[in-house]
């Protein structure tokens, strides 16, 4: 028993260590924003030899907002006889076949791909588009995105630079004002973006591919085998698998875009845990390939594999808790004394899952903006939410990995019903 | 010379950083931190003496004559004081009902559409409290603390509050390009409410270990402990910085781009 | 009553840090998106092109010389003139609009913007806040602009001159010797010669070098050797140094310092974590991006004749003498013709 007993305390302080390593990751990130040099990204780049473009466009019942991004991407500043735009329907049962038609007919740079037979799923859809696609460059908008005109610029330009694998841009929520769960999510998002990304990017460690709002080189993800269709984080994965073969993934804090976040907290909850089960998934193929990788620096690597690792800090931290309550009820509790169960809470810096408190602080500086500054301590609820689902999704990936099962894509669920966007001052 | 030389052309949002310096933040953090740091670990003799005088005038009414003691015990650079008064043992009955009420959470609670988030949260409350309930159900004499214990282990956890409480604001808030004087009001205010809100809770959480149950402790150590701290840190925090950007709007010589 | 109030107090500094986020969730006084430009679009020429139009936008039709109110960023007064000719030491104190041309003498102080639509002649140690030009523009030594200057035609800038934050023109744009400058936009941007053009032969006039990419990438840790051909592209862990008279059929990415020899040609684009050294007569097909420092040497051409490629350099770029870039250059540091 007592050798249990030393197992469950070395546990906690296992804990405290992880959790101290990603706050001290964190405050470093925080600091490179608000004061460090940023390096700059290739916006500024003037070119007239565009590389040509496919913009891919996934959508399985999309009719709310298939006509808003196909609008918004005809107003598009690039030299539409270099870009093709292909709306991938992926079984959709209600309208978006006729509405994406339309648009095809009127237009012959737009070229819809009807899947109705086949594997499901993202992944698999974008590797039956890429197939079909002729540009050098494929960027990705999910259906409920707005690109405004100069991002698809923006993001190509990026692919001047040999080494440039992929690209990812700001994700902004449209739906800010919908509840206090957009709210929140927006809160995140800043600090997410703002500040982690783009620190990742001005200190060359490896910023995150996020799947939409981004790019990369088609031959390349030819070349790699396309998009693996057995993993949900389908963008974590060609994040890993482009950098560990030599290819750098950028991050565009430029490249902006509206997104549309969860308004209810079933579907944030079906969100989380699927990112959590791919992520995880992602962790487990590549976290040997990454630290052996011959083409990172061993600040990529390490940065690499704490990225990897982000989505396991939950369930250790819920191991943790309940291991501390195993030992509180054994009459253990010496090591709750003092400094090290407050470094074990204060370390993961408060209710941070995705951003910390003062990473999200400084991101809401930046921006401008103020007033939703003051939601910060409604993030505690957020701690508890993000840390039940997130374990979910990492014991959905362990059983997955055990049993060979295949995930189930889901799409998460729209809620614009209009295109119309009143933007802050 | 031009009137208005306005040579600066603000730059967008992606690019900006803020006009300071590692250098002066760690000057800042050394004058005004540390100090705060060192007065906690020299004075909280007399921090814990005065909660638990506090605590000893408030509770010592509710309990038999001098059951309610303060004692003292050997921590870093001097004793510091706690509280001993009797616990009450929850009955059989008052833990079964504790169990089945935490049970019925447990089974409900996930049901509830709305305010997940926070549904999760009390969820979490609920699974704790029916532990402790079992516990007490089957092993009601095994429970391996008493008051006294709790109470020092609560006193040992709010030094620890204390000294670091201004370690972590002021690494939030030093780098902030705002006015000293702000910024340290802004730690002491978070430090000043950390002291009252710790020594409040404290005679809270013994009065209801003395007069309802000590089948609560598992909630109040792993729920209303450490880290609902952050709440008021994060809050005030907020308050701080919201009043910042306020301020920073149109102030472009806080502003540097790339 | 004690205890009862230390309970409620206890409540009340629980709940109290939620207060303002929920006055806040219920009055959303910040609750829309963060503000995104769904129009906006890189274009050097941005400033003068806002500013032509709102100008325009404002005057209407013009038909007399008077001093009007337009709205620009805020409600200014604007004087209308036939033709612009300040004389020593004037100042100006209203934005101009002029129909003709616009001839300055020596120390002229214009406070506000310009707008010119023929020629323009600036004169000796001006001063001016921004300029827009619908024909050439001639600036004589030692003016300084500090806003941005634009032509339709081109730009002939002097010694000394500075050029604000931003110096675009839709044709040729020459500087003479210690002009700086910010961002410069032209077809091509050239800066004077010491001795005649370096005449390009060979394999350097081809207009289509190919560029290899993709699958051949070249992993190199060692300096290329003069008179190396590489057809392929290059990436460098570290700092490298391109030797004379290298040709290479692709783009080259370095994370260190980056040293092209001379007379090297490179068919694709540049890019260096450090700084760039680009040596005398060199060819550059592509753009050059540094996170540091570009240094381009005598006679280096940047770009060609049919295209727009840009140098951008975080910390500096220096200019030397009859240096050619067909198309932009933009540093966030300071640029400076030697």
């Amino acid at each position: 028993m007592e050798m249990v007993i030393t197992l469950l305390k070395a546990y906690l302080l296992f804990t405290i260590g992880v959790m101290l390593v990603y706050s001290v990751r964190h405050y470093i990130f925080t600091l490179n924003r608000l004061f460090g040099e940023q390096r700059i990204y290739y916006q500024d780049i003037l070119n007239s030899d565009l590389k040509t473009i496919s913009v891919l466009i996934p959508m399985h019942n999309e009719e709310k907002v298939a006509a808003n991004i196909l609008d918004v991407l005809l107003l598009a500043d690039y030299d539409k006889d270099k870009m093709e735009i292909i709306p991938m329907n992926d079984f959709s049962e209600d309208r978006t076949r006729e509405i994406v038609d339309a648009y095809a007919q009127q237009y012959p740079f737009i070229k819809p791909l009807h899947r109705y037979e086949g594997e499901r799923g993202k992944p698999a859809a974008l590797n039956d588009a890429i197939k079909q696609a002729t540009g050098e460059i494929i960027i990705v908008f999910d259906a409920d995105y707005l690109p405004p005109r100069g991002i698809l610029k923006n993001i190509a330009v990026s692919f001047q630079d040999p080494e440039v694998g992929a690209v990812m841009g700001r994700v902004i929520p449209v739906n800010t004002g919908g509840n206090i769960l957009t709210r929140l999510l927006d809160l995140e998002r800043s600090g997410g973006y703002q500040v982690d990304q783009q620190a990742r990017y001005n200190l060359r460690l490896m910023p995150q591919y996020g799947g939409t709002v981004g790019g990369f080189r088609r031959k390349v993800l030819l070349d790699l085998g396309g998009f693996n269709t057995k993993i949900l984080a389908e963008d974590t994965e060609l994040t890993y698998r482009l950098s560990i073969h030599g290819w750098k993934v950028l991050y565009a804090n430029r490249a902006e875009c509206y997104e549309e976040v969860p308004e209810k907290w079933t579907v944030r909850a079906r969100q989380i845990r699927r990112w959590s089960r791919g992520h995880n998934d992602v962790m487990f193929r590549y976290f040997f390939p990454l630290l052996t990788s011959p083409f990172l620096s061993f600040r990529e690597k390490f940065d690499g594999m704490l990225l990897l690792l982000v989505y396991c800090v939950p369930v250790i931290l819920l191991i943790g808790l309940i291991d501390s309550l195993f030992l509180f009820f054994w009459g253990d509790m010496s090591i709750f004394a003092g400094i090290f169960f407050l470094i074990f809470i204060g370390a993961y810096n408060t209710f941070g899952n995705f951003a910390p408190f003062y990473q999200v602080g400084t991101a809401c500086l930046l921006d401008g903006v103020s007033r939703r500054i003051l939601l910060l301590p409604f993030l505690i609820f957020n701690f508890f939410f993000n840390m039940w689902y997130i374990s979910k999704g990492f014991f959905d990936a362990c059983i997955d990995k055990l049993i060979n099962r295949k995930a189930v894509w889901q799409k998460t669920e729209r809620f614009r019903t209009t295109s119309n966007v009143e933007p802050s001052v | 010379m031009i009137k208005e030389a306005k040579s600066i052309i603000l730059y967008h949002r992606s690019h900006r950083r803020i006009a300071g310096s590692l250098g002066l933040f760690f000057l800042q953090y050394f004058f005004f931190i540390v100090p705060l740091f060192l007065v906690v670990i020299f004075f909280y003799p007399y921090i814990t003496h005065v909660a638990c005088s506090l605590a000893h005038a408030v509770l010592a009414p509710y309990f038999p004559d001098a059951t309610v003691k303060i004692l003292q015990f050997p921590y870093f650079l001097g004793n510091a004081s706690y509280i001993d008064l009797p616990g009450k043992d929850p009955t059989l009955f008052f833990s079964l009902l504790n169990a089945l009420a935490s049970l019925a959470l447990l089974i409900f609670l996930p049901t509830f559409k709305k305010t997940k988030h926070m549904l999760i949260f009390f969820t979490v409350v609920a699974f704790i409290n029916f532990v402790s309930s079992l516990f007490f159900l089957f092993f009601p004499n095994r429970f391996p603390y008493e008051v006294v214990e709790f109470s020092e282990l609560y006193i040992k956890q709010q030094i620890s509050i204390w000294l670091f409480i201004p370690v972590i604001t002021g690494l939030a808030v030093l780098p902030l390009p705002s006015s000293l004087a702000s910024k340290v009001i802004t730690v002491l205010v978070i430090f000043l409410y950390s002291l009252v809100f710790g020594a409040v809770r404290y005679v809270v959480f013994l009065f209801v270990l003395g007069k309802v149950s000590m089948l609560y402790m598992a909630i109040f150590f792993f729920v209303l402990g450490p880290l609902i701290d952050f709440v008021y840190v994060v809050g005030i925090y907020g308050v701080y910085v919201a009043r910042l950007a306020e301020n920073m709007r149109g102030n472009f010589a806080l502003w540097k781009w790339s | 009553m004690i205890l009862t109030l230390i309970i409620i107090l206890f409540i009340l500094m629980f709940l109290i840090p939620f207060i303002p986020g929920a006055y806040e969730i219920r009055k959303k006084k910040d609750a829309k998106p963060l503000f995104i430009d769904m129009e906006y679009r890189k274009d050097p020429r941005y400033f003068s092109l806002s500013f032509r139009k709102l100008l325009m936008d404002s005057l209407g039709e013009i038909a007399s010389d008077e001093i009007h109110e337009v709205t620009l960023s805020k409600l200014e007064h604007a004087e209308i003139l036939d033709h612009g000719r300040p004389v020593t030491g004037t100042e100006l104190d209203m934005i101009l609009y002029i129909r003709h041309d616009l001839i300055s003498e020596s120390d002229v102080t214009f406070h506000k913007e310009v707008y010119v639509r023929e020629q323009t002649t600036i004169g000796k140690n001006n001063q001016l806040q921004a300029l827009a030009c619908d024909g050439d523009v001639h600036i004589q030594a030692g003016t300084t602009f500090f806003r941005w200057l634009d032509a339709q035609g081109s730009i002939r800038a002097e010694r000394a001159c500075s050029l604000g934050v931003d110096a675009t023109c839709g044709k040729m744009f020459s500087l003479a010797k210690t002009c700086s400058f910010t961002r410069l936009y032209g077809f091509p941007v050239q800066t004077d010669s010491d001795e005649a053009p370096f005449q390009r032969t060979g394999i350097a006039l081809e207009e289509n070098l190919n560029v290899f990419e993709g699958d051949l990438i070249e992993r190199i840790s060692s300096d290329i050797p003069p008179f190396t051909i590489k057809n392929c592209s290059l990436i460098a862990a570290k700092s490298l140094t391109i030797g004379d008279h290298v040709v290479i059929c692709g783009h080259v990415k370095t994370h260190g310092d980056l040293i092209i020899g001379n007379e090297a040609i490179i068919a694709g684009n540049v890019f260096a974590e450090g700084s760039i050294t680009i040596g005398p007569r060199a060819t550059i097909r592509g753009t050059v991006f540094s996170q540091q420092h570009t240094h381009i040497g005598v006679d280096v051409l940047i770009g060609a004749a049919q295209g727009i490629k840009s140098v951008i350099s975080k910390k500096g770029v220096t200019l030397e003498s009859g240096v050619t870039i067909y198309g932009y250059t933009m540093t966030e540091g300071k640029g400076l013709v030697l």
